[in-house]
């Protein structure tokens, strides 16, 4: 199956397949926590001053339109703000699994 | 497992007390030379320091040489006299959590491991003993107390934030019924603000109790004995006594009788040692600078994390709780309120509700509760406390495994044998190695946690990913709340599906190409309509597509894979961040449920939290879907009035209609005996059920009489489940006997299917849709392209082509061109669709089904909507056309707008 076949890529890759399913399932869901956060912050430091203010009003617009919009103007390139997000976590990751070295300094872009 | 802890098992296991292996032993044997009594030697040092001290006859070099060699020992004995207490607080932290170790054992029922455990605590403690007959004891409770204290804070602000969001949920309902409420909204915005701060006090207490347990940084004092500075002195006493205010693993913190025993037990053989006559009573000694090299005596033991966050069960029962206490409290307001003869039905009615809801919510309390019947909350806070700390042990001792080693020599030589009395080793002697037969052991104990350890440990890593993400959102400023909402969005996705973008997510990052990978988080977005997300992921699903379009490229399957992660992961982020983005878009449930089967998931059945088995019923002779899914509807619903039960039992059917195959049927009028339906899916869909009964509750006079009269007309009257089951009634909604244009949820009165136009049931007011638009020069690509299942993508397209259907054919209805086409209004810019009071946007399907406006126009005026006749008369042909095409019918509440769209999208997905 497709979807066993990705999970099955990603455990091996974080190299918990010895962990029972259950637990996989729970650090997986939990890293995919930290990243959507980080890409929250990520979108966040995107905007400007005045982009925060309208992406507030939109918000209370609640029309999917506008925030269409406001992510065309604001956030062109949206795959990479992802990618680079998911990126900063795993390796914020690999280095406390390693127990070596200090992860990226707080707030270090 | 730490190795002290192996060794303690070892002498278990062995049976052998008191090992002269173990650390403390060890430090003793230095201490007290071979087999000399320690009380002894200290006596001899005391008799020495006053034969050479000044006044007596000796000669005054050999006076000043003895006093020097006093001075130094007196600096070793220090030094070993710190690491025996450090030594003794390793032990009391173990057995401490050795107690909580042996109290999970107990429960769990594994026997052999208890009585390990238990001669494990008994040579600890004898350890302690031992330790006692020399150390002076001192006292110190203070940061005892403080973590005490914190805890107790924690606690109270946890009830605080509880009780805060009862008070936002109460005040939320009531502004649901009177929204011009202004205390209650005072009420809400005040629950808010309390909440905020509570939730804020709890971080802080949580994050000072860590600073108090993770304050344990070795110096070189305690560890090497070299700098023994005045300041580090003191820094040195401090950490002893922090040491010691942590001789209890603090989650057990005199919360109840065993620990408090367990406390008193620790004060006794402090008191113990207090009391021994060793205390040195000479002139204190000058500290000096030594060039004692000493290995770690002492193991170190990692800080014990301070997290006490509530489960997922825990989280559970206290929303249980709380809405316990609301029902009762609801309870009580209808006991005390005047029963009037208008209202004592309705009464009548809620609280039977609520008596139900009770009951399920008790269910629910005790099945959350027997989970581990012997652990309470506070046992299962405990419980994960120790497997951390185990974590975190484990995980620094292996490190400094090799380092726990007493090098033979290391200590400063003597002049003279007889004044130092301590022996050093001839061979290396690892501390805490198993002797051999041992490993077997300590593997099988070992195993018990292995993998709960690794899982701590990795979650660990991942809890600190996320206080680094918290500390970056504060450093950039990030609003208050929108990490927390995003977290809380998250979280209301079902697993498989956050484990399916996750797993995307981070596929992606580690740029691993593959085709499954793209292929499989295709389906995501069924797994958002939890969060309302669905209309969110289709928009930006657009966007992309419309961004590779502009740059002219042709989007590849694993591209369009990216992008619906994309897209996927943006609308949780949004939706967790501007709530009001998060509504749920009217995408046709059983569309997404027969796209998430195509995928493999399942269905929107399979993660209901229901057991399924219940709902399998087993077809006998003469069964039918209706009797069956009846049968299950008189069970658990008996409150409903037959009409009621009817009206449930009559969507459950469409629905198994739909798509008979997800529930192992060929065709819904062909059952095999013997064989099982599975109705689980369907009343484990909360959505779908609530709508159900929901509808079944606010049926109107007419709908209850319309259901009463069809195919019977006897009035109205009380049947017993048994009765109402083998009504023939039932006969007349099975599907071939449904009119091919009628809905068959909308049962209309005798007089109005008279009334009603003969529709043709031919798909021809689509094609003229079709047709028109295409001639308006409106996009029709959607309308006519064939979409698969499998063509997962063009699912964003569906609900904006939803979106440009109701346009179009509300425009063919009601549009307006004036004179050679200028001035043109669109049909839901007209007034028959757009006037708050007639027009059709705003009214029911079911309101325009009964509709029967006079064809004579009133005087003085012209009429609009469903005022109008023709209007009226158009609109209802087209309701029903669109029920016979699409074969979805209306609810008994649903707007018009809600319908078409519903329709389209089912339409679009065939």
């Amino acid at each position: 199956m497709k979807n066993q076949e990705l999970r099955d890529i990603l455990i091996k890759e974080l190299g918990i397949g010895e962990l029972p399913e259950e637990a996989q399932d729970e650090i997986v869901v939990k890293l995919g926590e930290v990243i959507l956060k980080s890409l929250t912050i990520a979108i966040f430091d995107k905007l400007s001053a005045e982009a925060r203010v309208e992406f507030e009003k939109i918000g209370s617009k609640g029309d999917p339109a506008l925030i269409q919009e406001f992510l065309e103007d604001n956030i062109p390139d949206m795959h990479t703000l992802m990618e680079e997000e998911v990126r900063r976590t795993l390796q914020n990751y690999a280095e406390l699994e390693a127990g070596g070295g200090k992860p990226k300094a707080r707030g270090e872009e | 497992m730490s190795n002290l802890e192996k060794q303690l098992l070892n002498f278990a296991q062995e049976g052998a007390e008191g090992s002269s292996s173990s650390v403390g032993a060890h430090l003793l044997s230095k201490l007290t030379s071979g087999n000399a009594d320690p009380k002894i030697v200290t006596e001899e040092i005391r008799q020495r320091n006053m034969r050479g001290g000044r006044g007596s006859k000796g000669d005054p070099s050999e006076i000043d040489e003895s006093i020097k060699k006093a001075q130094k020992e007196a600096v070793v004995i220090d030094e070993t006299l710190s690491k025996l207490k450090n030594e003794k607080d390793g032990l009391l932290l173990t057995i401490a959590d050795f107690r909580v170790k042996e109290r999970m054992l107990v429960e769990s029922g594994r026997t052999e491991e208890v009585s390990a455990i238990r001669k494990a605590i008994t040579n600890a403690q004898n350890e302690v003993d031992k330790i006692n007959g020399i150390v002076p004891e001192s006292v110190a409770h203070e940061d005892h107390k403080k973590i005490q204290s914190i805890v107790s804070d924690w606690y109270a602000e946890r009830q605080k934030a509880k009780e805060a969001g009862e008070k936002i949920r109460h005040a939320e309902s009531k502004l649901e019924t009177t929204p011009d409420d202004g205390r209650a909204l005072g009420d809400a915005i005040r629950g808010q603000n309390e909440k905020a701060e509570a939730e804020n006090r709890l971080a802080i207490a949580e994050r000072e109790a860590e600073l108090i347990l993770n304050n344990k940084t070795p110096n070189p004092v305690r560890d090497e004995g070299v700098h023994h500075t005045d300041k580090e002195t003191i820094e040195e006493k401090n950490f002893l006594n922090r040491r010691r205010s942590e001789r209890v693993a603090p989650g057990i913190f005199g919360l109840n009788n065993e620990n408090e025993e367990m406390q008193n037990e620790m004060d006794v053989l402090a008191t113990g040692a207090s009391e021994a006559p060793v205390q040195q009573t000479s002139e204190p000694a000058t500290i000096n600078e030594t060039s004692v090299e000493e290995k770690i005596m002492k193991q170190e033991l990692p800080p014990l994390e301070f997290t006490l966050e509530p489960t997922d069960d825990e989280k559970n029962l206290s929303r249980v709780e709380d809405r316990i206490k609301e029902v009762a409290t609801r309870q009580a307001e209808l006991e005390a309120e005047p029963k009037g003869p208008f209202q004592k039905s309705e009464i009548g009615e809620e609280i039977a509700e609520l008596a139900k809801e009770m009951s399920s919510l008790e269910q629910r309390r005790s099945k959350i509760e027997s989970k581990k019947p012997l652990q309470s909350a506070y046992d299962v806070a405990m419980d994960r406390l120790w497997k951390e700390n185990e974590a975190k042990r484990n995980a620094t001792l292996e490190n400094t495994n090799e380092e726990t080693v007493v090098s033979a020599g290391s200590a400063p030589e003597p002049e003279d044998d007889s004044l130092l009395p301590i022996t050093t080793v001839e061979n290396e002697e690892v501390v805490g190695t198993p002797k051999e037969g041992q490993e077997a052991a300590f593997e099988k104990f070992e195993s018990l946690v292995e993998n709960k350890v690794t899982r701590e440990q990795v979650l660990a890593n991942i809890a600190k990913l996320g206080e680094m993400a918290e500390a970056r959102a504060e450093e950039k400023k990030v609003p208050e709340g929108w990490l927390r909402r995003v977290g809380d969005t998250w979280n209301k996705i079902p697993t498989r599906y956050k484990v399916m973008i996750s797993a995307g997510m981070i596929v992606s990052g580690l740029a691993v190409e593959t085709a499954a990978a793209t292929a499989a988080v295709a389906s995501i977005g069924a797994g958002l309509r939890f969060i309302g997300g669905t209309g969110l992921f289709a928009t930006f699903d657009k966007m992309l597509e419309k961004r590779a379009g502009k740059k002219g490229v042709e989007r590849s399957s694993l591209t369009k894979g990216r992008d619906k992660l994309v897209a996927a992961t943006f609308a949780i982020v949004i939706a967790g961040v501007l709530p009001s983005m998060a509504r749920d878009y009217a995408v046709e449930h059983g569309l997404l449920q027969k796209i998430s089967d195509f995928f493999g998931f399942g269905g929107a059945h399979v993660e209901a939290p229901v057991e399924s088995g219940e709902y399998i019923q087993i077809a006998k002779n003469g069964d039918s879907v209706w009797k069956m899914a009846g049968s299950i509807v008189a069970e658990k619903f008996p409150d409903l009035s037959p009409e009621q039960k009817t009206y449930v039992i009559d969507a459950i059917k469409d629905r198994i209609e739909k798509d008979p195959g997800s529930y192992g049927l060929a065709d819904i009028n062909k059952i095999t005996v013997g064989k099982g339906v599975d109705f689980g899916g369907i009343f484990g869909d909360k959505e779908f059920m609530d709508n159900a009964l929901s509808s079944a509750k606010n049926l109107t006079p007419e709908h209850i009489a319309n259901i009463q009269n069809y195919g019977n007309e006897t009035p109205a009257r009380t049947m017993s489940n048994e009765e109402f089951l083998n009504e023939p009634l039932h006969t007349t909604f099975a599907p071939e006997e449904v009119s091919a244009h009628m809905p068959q949820q909308v049962i209309p009165t005798p007089e109005q299917a008279v009334a009603t136009p003969e529709v043709p049931p031919k798909d021809v007011l689509m094609e003229g849709v079709i047709h028109e638009a295409s001639e308006q020069n409106i996009p029709t690509s959607f309308i006519k392209s064939e979409i698969l299942p499998g063509d997962i993508g063009e699912l964003a397209h569906i609900e904006t082509s939803a979106d440009a259907i109701l346009f179009t054919d509300m425009d063919i209805l009601f549009g307006e061109s004036k004179f050679l086409g200028f001035g043109h209004t669109d049909g839901i810019n007209s007034i028959n669709w757009k006037d708050p009071q007639v027009g059709f946007g705003g009214k029911t399907v079911v309101e325009i089904l009964n509709a029967n406006p006079s064809t004579i126009p009133s005087e003085g005026g012209r009429t609009f909507g469903i005022e109008n006749s023709e209007a009226t008369s158009k609109m209802k042909s087209y309701l029903l056309n669109v029920t016979s095409m699409t074969g979805v019918n209306p609810n008994s509440n649903e707007k018009v707008v809600d319908f078409i769209r519903r329709a389209s999208v089912a339409k679009l997905s065939k």
